[in-house]
């Protein structure tokens, strides 16, 4: 595999690839744990593990610095827990006070010993990546993706719902124990293409993105792999335009980019469509409104022409915004201008379409006067509401329940909803 | 013995370095004090890693590092981070940690792109924000206040220990009832949102101060140490201020002692000593709850 890549740049990216893996599969779980910041807690506990090792085999053996670091970050754990257990501290003051006093270790064994390669652990640099940093990488990555998805039921219901968990005979302590080392492990295989501040990064980021785009924790372990691939690859990418350009950083703002992108465009929730289906609800709302103000002129009158004007009186608008809202009904085929084009003409669709409306308003005006005992002058607002709300169903059963009226509760006609009346 | 304790004092550099340790360590402890109590511990780290691009972007408008746009920039960038936190965290409906988790880290990485970016303009090392330099910050630029010629980090120290002091003083039972019991606070009437807001834009100026002497992350340290070691072992909020500005003094001196001895990065055993002193409360606090179980 390492004979094909013989530019830094391939190796790069394959170390993209494979940290977006690695952090896409653990960061599903370390989200749904909520051990976000965990997760950087541990990024900085390795460090003084980092550096021992470092100092331990000065020809950087990837093996001998993972122990290290991993055993720093279990220690780290180790001191964590015992000051939640024993002190009244809360979990946040408790991880902030091992994030900080651990890395201040690995800074004073840094200062004191002044190790090699300790940047590339500091700062991140993909770059940089040796072969036999590169086989760990596969290696780590091969055991979480082989990990996760054999043991991906257990992991779950371990994960979500301990009590029930043990119920089935799982052993949740281990698994506990077994998913904290691996996230140890790729902490520090992570951190080496990154920087130990933004680890967190690449394990939290794609996974809150694909929390945008599926329910579901199985799709959503693929997407965050893909997301996490798709962000490290472009951060490598673009930290190749330019000598000097740092690659962690550029990792995590395309990281950032990616979750951004999830949250505008995302299947389940995205915000853009979320927006637009708020306005096209508006637009129909809109639209319905006129109709129904349409209406109330031509249900008394012969020839169903209405002015432009005296459309805007009832309204009580101005008539240009009458006029606009007049076009919109023409531009669905509801509505035409007369020749004159200061009034409007409602087509068949147009007519059928008011009086539903219509019909929808006074039988809930009806409803409410007959079942609920509201005075006859206090249910015009909330039918007003309802109208845009009722569907066809309701509309069948609440004429059944008030028996087919012909009048609402003002003595005006309530349309039978065919479009036949006021033609 | 005690000649040989008392021997690197005896310089000058030695004694301003002690002393504007102190500050610094002073200045973070108070109102991290307040952010302990608060559950905000995490916040706060989250502000010490995104001041970093408004320090950056002040140093582009045109600033050194005492520079009143840095300092503005830099709260700013803090304060946008906390915003950013609570849309992802609110609107967008994402678990807390998390969202910090997302916020910190792009801030972070803006500021470091940032650094790289424009190197030659801006006169920070790197490996300066991540640990800072105590040493170099004593040692260089110094200014006259009145007819005394002291450094400027030991200026900047004072003047951010100061306003941490004011702030405590005036806004200090604001954030106290807000943390124990908002309701209450509002009632008598504190607005607790803009207490919490000035308390985490007075962190991210005193973190912007304090940036140079102890770098991003062990500006964490600070914030958090005192305050939980306070929380060990005073019950009511006046003991614990006290015992965390007597942390912050205890580990300026015993931290000089500890990198004088051992020759490692002074930022670095401030913390390691403010450990220390920590794991003395904490055993303490188990001894005398052992005591009232007895």
């Amino acid at each position: 595999m390492m004979a094909l890549l013989e530019t830094t740049a391939e190796k790069a990216t394959l170390a993209a690839l494979l940290l977006g893996i690695s952090g896409g599969l653990t960061g599903v779980f370390v989200v749904s744990r909520r051990m976000a910041l965990t997760g950087d807690m541990l990024s900085h506990a390795v460090l003084p593990g980092v550096v021992a090792g470092l100092l331990w085999s000065p020809d950087r053996n990837p093996l001998v610095v993972l122990a290290c670091a991993v055993a720093a970050g279990l220690l780290g754990t180790g001191l964590l827990m015992a000051l939640m257990r024993t002190t009244k501290l809360k979990p946040d003051a408790a991880l902030g006070v091992v994030l900080s006093v651990f890395f201040a270790a690995g800074i004073a064994m840094i200062s004191k010993w002044k190790p090699g390669g300790v940047n590339a652990y500091l700062f991140g640099q993909a770059a940089a990546i040796s072969d036999a940093d590169l086989w760990m990488l596969a290696a780590t990555t091969g055991v979480i993706a082989l990990g996760t998805t054999l043991g991906f039921r257990v992991l779950t219901v371990a994960s979500f719902d301990p009590r029930h968990a043990r119920l089935l005979g799982i052993r949740v302590g281990w698994v506990d124990r077994i998913f904290f080392i691996v996230l140890a492990a790729s902490v520090v295989v992570a951190m080496q293409a990154v920087g130990v501040v933004l680890v967190s990064a690449l394990l939290v980021t794609p996974a809150v993105a694909a929390g945008r785009v599926t329910r579901d924790l199985a799709a959503q372990a693929c997407w965050a792999c893909g997301f996490g691939v798709i962000g490290s690859i472009a951060g490598v990418q673009l930290s190749l335009l330019k000598t000097g350009l740092p690659t962690g950083p550029l990792m995590a703002l395309s990281l950032a980019t990616v979750l951004a992108f999830a949250i505008l465009f995302g299947i389940r929730d995205g915000v853009v469509w979320r927006w637009f289906r708020a306005r096209r609800l508006k637009q129909r709302i809109d639209r319905e409104n006129v109709l129904k103000a349409v209406w109330s002129f031509i249900e008394d009158r012969e020839g169903g022409v209405v002015g432009l004007e005296e459309l805007a009186r009832k309204m009580r608008e101005n008539l240009e915004s009458v006029r606009t809202r007049g076009a919109r009904l023409v531009a669905e085929g509801e509505a035409e201008w007369t020749s004159s084009g200061s009034a409007l003409l409602l087509t068949v669709p147009g007519r059928r379409r008011a009086a539903e409306i219509v019909r929808k308003h006074r039988l809930w005006e009806l409803y409410l006067t007959r079942r609920a005992d509201y005075a006859p002058d206090h249910v015009h607002d909330d039918a007003d509401r309802a109208e845009h709300w009722i569907s066809e169903e309701n509309v069948r059963r609440l004429a059944e329940v008030l028996e087919n009226p012909e009048e609402d509760p003002h003595g005006r006609k309530i349309p039978r909803g065919t479009g036949e009346e006021g033609k | 013995m005690i000649d040989e304790l008392l021997d690197p004092l005896r310089s000058q550099a030695n004694l301003w370095l002690v002393i504007t340790a102190f500050l610094v360590a002073l200045s973070c402890a108070l109102p991290g004090t307040y952010l302990v109590l608060r559950r905000m511990a995490l916040t706060g780290d989250a502000i010490t890693h995104s001041v970093l691009p408004g320090i950056v972007a002040g140093f582009l408008l045109g600033g050194g590092l005492d520079s009143p746009w840095l300092l503005a920039g830099a709260a700013l960038a803090g304060l946008a981070c906390v915003m950013l936190i609570e849309v992802i965290h609110q609107r967008l409906g994402v678990r807390e940690d998390a969202a910090t988790g997302i916020a910190f880290t792009t801030f972070f990485a803006l500021g470091v792109l940032g650094l790289r970016l424009f190197a030659s303009k801006v006169d920070l090392d790197p490996d300066c924000v991540l640990f800072g330099s105590l040493e170099t910050a004593v040692n260089g630029a110094r200014v006259s206040l009145g007819s005394f010629e002291v450094p400027l980090a030991f200026a900047s120290a004072a003047g951010a220990s100061l306003v941490a002091i004011a702030g405590s003083l005036v806004c200090g039972r604001a954030w106290t009832t807000g943390a124990f019991d908002p309701l209450h606070a509002r009632c008598i009437g504190f607005r607790d949102g803009y207490a919490r807001t000035l308390l985490l834009a007075l962190v991210a100026m005193i973190v912007t101060a304090a940036f140079q002497a102890v770098g991003a992350i062990l500006a964490v340290a600070l914030l958090i140490l005192p305050g939980a070691c306070g929380l060990l072992v005073a019950r009511r909020i006046p003991g614990v201020l006290l015992i965390a500005t007597l942390h912050a003094l205890l580990s300026a001196i015993g931290g000089f002692y500890l990198a004088w001895f051992a020759g490692i990065n002074a930022a670095a055993a401030i913390v390691l000593a403010g450990f220390g002193l920590l794991c003395l409360a904490w055993a303490w606090s188990l001894l005398s709850s052992g005591r009232k179980v007895a």
